[in-house]
């Protein structure tokens, strides 16, 4: 009976031992790739900020006034969150590779989805950065231009033309990494159609004479009023 | 020379057959009929008269008149003398009304400057078909100015009240003469004469197929003049009709011309910088000063301050990112009413524009919209302040305004990244 019982922890032992030193160089590997993914993650990291930098991505972001808003939700530095988010997209592919060098069930199968999500990712993130870009730009633009024509409301008529945009990159961003696709796409589309719908009543019906005098201003160029006193 | 390719071949060949001249007047038209005539008639007189010994010609370059303005110069003027373009709108890149009203009046005048040094003459002048009824032997010497005093460029300077064009007085005579150590009175006039030199120099120039050149080309011309490479000058002149009604609402001439009063700072922004305004020469000085009888025109300016403080408190996010906090604060204190618009804070705000422009904060023209409520609450502060004291009071204004600017300008170049401080 001992003899057998011995047996049996021997065969187990030796089979542990077996598949513990079959299962180390795979963990080495897997280490080494791990290793090898942190050094390539922070090299990208500093690579992307480089380019960030090379390319005058703040200014940019500053001269559409996109640079303001998004210190308002704490980037301070956009090169900085770019060089961040390419760490980590580096780091995790990496952490995918060594998991599948590893043998571990299901990695070959993430990695080839993250493989093939990344590219969507990656747009739909440049989406909402050029939106984000034109929301601001437009947002400055509709200001000042209704601030200078006297428009009543000029802060609440640039605030929707952002919204609006926003919303417009927002939706396609989503769309592209196919989160809620349908949901975003009808939500959009019914609220864009909503407030042009109520844009155009209160424009058309509400604000006839307003829109009359505004589009024969407009259309038809008319001169300034005569008692207008020239600044020139 | 050089330029030929600028002109068409039918103008081309009408300059060759109208020979060398002395004096080529070039007069821009578009739906000028009711003022045209006793304009021609008194250039006519003026060909006729004092200049009967110079070679003259007339170019008269419309914009697309459909109220038979190209028929009336050619009735009122001497066929040997004319020459006469149609340059319809529709090679106008950009269909906009410019505070003169005329579109594609810049590419009109390149026309001009570029005949001017194919003919060879001595004398090149541009005429305001809007202007009131001149005087011809005023014109004449007016034509002749740069032949007869050597000068490269000459601007007309009509009398004006200190209380009139706040936009030329409060912001855009001032800037130009504090970047340039020297200024003329009307740098956004709509007339000039200049030397062949000076017009075969800039014909050539890219500064005419910018889109925005057709918009205020004048303030563009006047601050080139103002080089020190140029023999500069103003003629004084008797009044004129000069537009005591907007030609176009404040905001798209503000826009148009503050845009290129930046816009030229901008371009030449090395260069000006690069001098002592201590250093510059004087402008010249053509005849007595003249006056002015017309009373100045009565602004809105509880409108204007009304205008200034929803401004400044609409447009504060975006007025932060050229103006430093102190600035900010500063005009927050004067839209409150708790302190003077003085001419410091308002050179300051200005320099703060130019190198917004300069260091591309902003896109110009946004910059020029942004300073636009700023504007109104300095120039009605102003019109307030100097309602009691007369003209000289005004005027004595105006003066410490040129101070300020001068110290604003030593301030901003002292700045400058690699610059020793200058100025004076």
């Amino acid at each position: 009976m001992g003899e057998r019982l011995l047996e049996v922890l021997s065969t187990t032992v030796s089979g542990f031992i077996d598949a513990l030193l079959a299962f180390l160089p795979r963990l080495l590997s897997m280490l080494v790739i791990l290793f090898v993914g942190l050094l390539a993650a922070l090299v990208m990291q500093r690579v992307v900020r480089w380019l960030a930098r090379l390319l005058r991505l703040g200014r940019a972001l500053e001269r559409t006034g996109a640079g303001a808003a998004l210190q308002k939700v704490g980037v301070e530095k956009p090169d900085a969150l770019l060089g961040t988010v390419a760490l980590w997209l580096t780091f995790v592919g990496f952490a995918l590779l060594a998991l599948q060098a590893a043998g571990i069930g299901g990695a070959e199968t993430l990695a080839a989805d993250l493989m093939r999500f990344l590219p969507r990712l990656l747009a739909a993130m440049v989406v909402v950065l050029i939106g984000f870009g034109i929301a601001n730009f437009l947002w400055r633009l509709v200001l000042l231009a209704a601030v200078n024509m006297r428009i009543e409301g000029a802060p609440l008529l640039a605030a929707l033309v952002r919204a609006m945009v926003l919303l417009a990159s927002v939706a396609i961003g989503l769309d592209q990494i196919g989160i809620g696709a349908q949901v975003v796409q009808t939500g959009f589309a019914i609220t864009f159609g909503a407030v042009m719908l109520a844009g155009a009543l209160a424009f058309g019906l509400g604000g006839r004479h307003v829109a009359r005098r505004y589009l024969e201003e407009k259309l038809l160029a008319k001169k300034p009023r005569d008692d207008e006193p020239s600044h020139l | 020379m050089g330029h030929q390719s600028i002109l068409s071949d039918a103008l081309l060949e009408d300059l060759v057959a109208a020979g060398q001249a002395d004096v080529l007047v070039g007069i821009p038209t578009l739906n000028d009929v009711h003022t045209i005539g006793p304009v021609v008639q008194a250039i006519g007189a003026a060909f006729a008269g004092p200049l009967h010994r110079q070679r003259t010609v007339l170019l008269n370059i419309d914009l697309g008149s459909s109220d038979g303005t190209p028929e009336v110069i050619r009735r009122g003027s001497r066929s040997d003398e004319l020459v006469a373009v149609r340059h319809p709108l529709r090679t106008v890149h950009r269909i906009s009304v410019p505070y003169h009203g005329a579109p594609g009046r810049s590419g009109a005048l390149r026309l001009v400057l570029a005949a001017a040094d194919l003919l060879g003459v001595r004398s090149v002048a541009i005429v305001d078909p809007a202007r009131g009824p001149p005087d011809p032997s005023a014109l004449a010497t007016f034509f002749l100015a740069p032949h007869a005093t050597g000068l490269d460029f000459v601007r007309p300077r009509p009398p004006r009240s200190p209380h009139e064009a706040p936009l030329i007085t409060q912001l855009v005579r001032p800037l130009i003469a504090a970047a340039w150590g020297r200024g003329f009175a009307e740098p956004a006039a709509t007339e000039l004469a200049c030397s062949r030199r000076f017009a075969a120099a800039h014909a050539g120039m890219d500064l005419w197929e910018r889109s925005a050149a057709d918009e205020a080309i004048d303030v563009r011309l006047s601050s080139l003049a103002l080089q020190p490479t140029w023999r500069a000058g103003e003629l004084f002149t008797t009044e004129d009709a000069h537009a005591a009604h907007a030609a176009v609402p404040l905001a798209r001439a503000f826009r148009q011309v503050v845009g290129a009063t930046l816009r030229s700072l901008l371009e030449d922004h090395a260069a000006w910088t690069a001098l002592s305004p201590a250093s510059a020469t004087p402008l010249a000085t053509l005849g007595s000063p003249q006056p002015r009888t017309v009373a100045p025109p009565q602004f809105p300016v509880d409108d204007m301050q009304a205008a200034f403080a929803e401004g400044m408190g609409t447009l504060a996010p975006i007025l932060a990112t050229f103006l430093p906090n102190e600035t900010m604060t500063a005009l927050g204190r004067v839209a409150a009413g708790d302190a003077p618009f003085d001419e410091a804070l308002w050179a300051t705000v200005l320099f703060h524009a130019v190198a917004a422009s300069v260091r591309r904060v902003l896109p110009v023209d946004e910059v020029a919209m942004a300073l636009l409520p700023l504007y109104e609450g300095r120039a009605a502060w102003f019109l307030l302040a100097t309602s009691a004291l007369g003209d000289e009071g005004a005027s004595a204004r105006n003066t410490s305004l040129a101070d300020a600017m001068q110290a604003a300008r030593a301030e901003y170049v002292s700045q400058l990244p690699g610059q020793a401080p200058r100025g004076g």
